[in-house]
């Protein structure tokens, strides 16, 4: 039997953060991943042989040619390289996801902080609106904003959106009533402190930790509904080299020339994986209680 | 008493949801003074600091009476100007001195942002002023570039006690300041509370359920019981031959060395 060796630490602090990163081999893959995949994305201008076929470029004499020295990827219907488009669709899958947090956090957290803080009727209102988006499943939900709405980029963000705040709501409000009944809330109130500057300096950063960890569990969450809701053709539309649409575009000529649907569903499986790998890698340095119990139970 | 009270509070009822749990009748705290409140657990000590302070509207109790701080009716006070005299004028320190503090900001930000919160000019001069105030409790200075976690309780509750001084607060309320503590830190703090009330003129409501140390500390104490003060007096006199029966058990109820004397 292996005796596995227990966490030598458990407080969080900075030096100690970085050493329990470099010791997770997984969460290093996945922090390395997603660098490289945000990195492509930024970058993608230089990277590609053919920059302008992830736009509406169209090569009828070069279509469905398979993988090659040429086309690393192939080419899709209109003759386009495909492995141009994959690269450029690091910018678009994950751009939508950045602005679906960044929007989901600006609408459901102040709500959450004030619900968690305050309690009572401002609490009651506030949870029992959030209640009414999450009886929805959040994809059915995303699915009929975004078929009413016009087939844009924009659309698809605000739908994703309007189905993920309310789970951040929930998330902090549970972390911000917990908090505000630590003794130092209590003195911050009693030294003439107002209600604002409670939320906003005491509240919310004694809440972020779990905020942070599943900030990023969540964005390979959002860009595999990202990628679904294109597939279903409610997202982008074609000559955005969205990785959902490639796919939804390319599985007519599956499995013939699998290449369509091949590399632009690896992209969103390795972009989903390496997210997640990451998120849960946060997690377990941000959370002291997680590491105890996997020294505990040894693995 | 020549002189007006600093903090007079008259026929004070604090109703949580139908239920009185503070019916005080008076209770008054000269200058300078060093009054005890005793009582057990649940008697009203701590909700009557916080009735003054105006913190009861937040957990939706009713307050009726009257509390006048140096010709100001607390009671009635709107959040605006209860907000200047919190922590400025009446301040309050707590039984849990570390986790008063909060955890993610350092000793000194906390600090200068209360003083510039209630008027220091700069953030310089409130540094100054912070590091004054606590070499006044007997702290290096070196302790604003700390996190409260990395603080003994000991120095934790000093901190909070120069904060109070930094601001030149009139009126300390303390709510069981050193029942987390120590006996030797105990002590101390109650050293520094005793020398600070000599130079500042500070009041201090005390409110503990310790009575050897109200014996030690204050002139006055005043016992309460479901709400209400059952006993009122000079500190030794009351806690060496109560009078009420509930003061009574209170006192018979601290165990002696040796003795064996516990009810």
């Amino acid at each position: 039997m292996n005796v596995q060796p227990l966490p030598e630490t458990v407080a969080a602090t900075g030096s100690d953060l970085v050493g329990r990163l470099r010791g997770n081999r997984l969460v290093l893959f996945g922090l390395s991943v997603s660098l490289v995949i945000v990195l492509a994305g930024i970058f993608a201008p230089l990277l590609v042989p053919y920059p302008e076929d992830a736009g509406g470029a169209a090569h009828p004499r070069d279509t469905l040619l398979a993988p090659s020295s040429q086309h690393l990827f192939g080419t899709d219907q209109l003759g386009r390289d495909v492995f141009s488009r994959v690269v450029y669709g690091a910018r678009v899958s994950p751009m939508i996801a950045f602005l679906v947090l960044l929007i989901a956090c600006l609408v459901g957290v102040p709500l959450g902080l004030a619900a968690g803080y305050f309690g009572g009727v401002i609490d009651e209102v506030i949870m029992r609106i959030t209640d009414v988006f999450l009886a929805f499943p959040a994809l059915l939900l995303a699915l009929a904003l975004a078929s009413v709405l016009p087939p844009t980029i924009g659309s698809t963000t605000l739908a994703i959106a309007v189905t993920w705040w309310p789970w951040y709501t929930r998330l902090i409000r549970g972390q911000a009533a917990s908090v505000a009944g630590r003794p130092f809330v209590e003195g911050a109130r009693a030294s003439g402190v107002s209600h604002a500057r409670i939320l906003f300096r005491h509240v919310l950063p004694n809440s972020l930790t779990p905020l942070i960890v599943q900030v990023s569990l969540d964005v390979s969450a959002v860009i595999l509904t990202v990628s679904a809701l294109s597939f279903l053709g409610l997202g982008a539309q074609d000559p955005t080299p969205e990785w959902g649409l490639m796919v939804n575009q390319g599985q007519q000529y599956f499995p013939g020339q699998w290449w369509l649907v091949t590399f632009p569903g690896l992209a969103i499986l390795i972009t989903a994986v390496a997210f997640n790998l990451m998120g849960d890698g946060l997690r377990d340095v941000f959370d002291p209680k997680m590491v105890r119990r996997r020294g505990v139970l040894g693995g | 008493m020549s002189t007006e009270p600093r903090l007079a509070i008259e026929g004070l009822q604090v109703r949580i949801g139908g239920r009185h749990v503070v019916d005080l009748a008076h209770l008054h705290v000269d200058p300078g003074e060093i009054l005890g409140l005793a009582g057990e657990s649940g008697s009203g000590k701590s909700m009557t600091a916080q009735a003054v302070l105006g913190l009861t509207r937040t957990i939706g109790a009713a307050v009726d009476g009257s509390i006048v701080f140096e010709g100001i009716e607390l009671v009635e006070l709107d959040e605006a100007a209860m907000r200047d005299i919190r922590g400025r004028r009446i301040a309050m320190i707590f039984q849990s001195p570390i986790s008063s503090l909060n955890p993610v900001f350092r000793v000194g930000d906390v600090f200068v942002r209360a003083l510039r919160l209630h008027g220091a000019a700069s953030k310089s001069d409130a540094v100054e002023r912070a590091k004054a105030a606590l070499r006044e409790v007997v702290l290096s200075p070196e302790l604003l570039d700390r996190y409260p976690s990395q603080l003994s309780g000991g120095q934790a509750q000093r901190v909070s006690i120069a904060m109070a001084l930094a601001l030149r607060s009139e009126v300390l309320l303390a709510d069981e300041p050193t029942s987390a503590l120590d006996v030797t830190v105990q002590a101390e703090i109650l050293d520094l509370l005793r020398s600070l009330r000599d130079e500042t003129g500070m009041s201090v409501l005390f409110i503990s359920h310790d009575l050897a140390v109200i014996a030690d500390l204050c002139e006055r104490v005043a016992v309460m019981q479901r709400g209400r003060i059952v006993e009122e007096g000079i500190a030794r006199e009351v806690l060496t031959t109560p009078t009420e029966p509930y003061t009574q058990e209170l006192v018979a109820s601290v165990p002696r060395i040796g003795g064996g004397a516990s009810a």
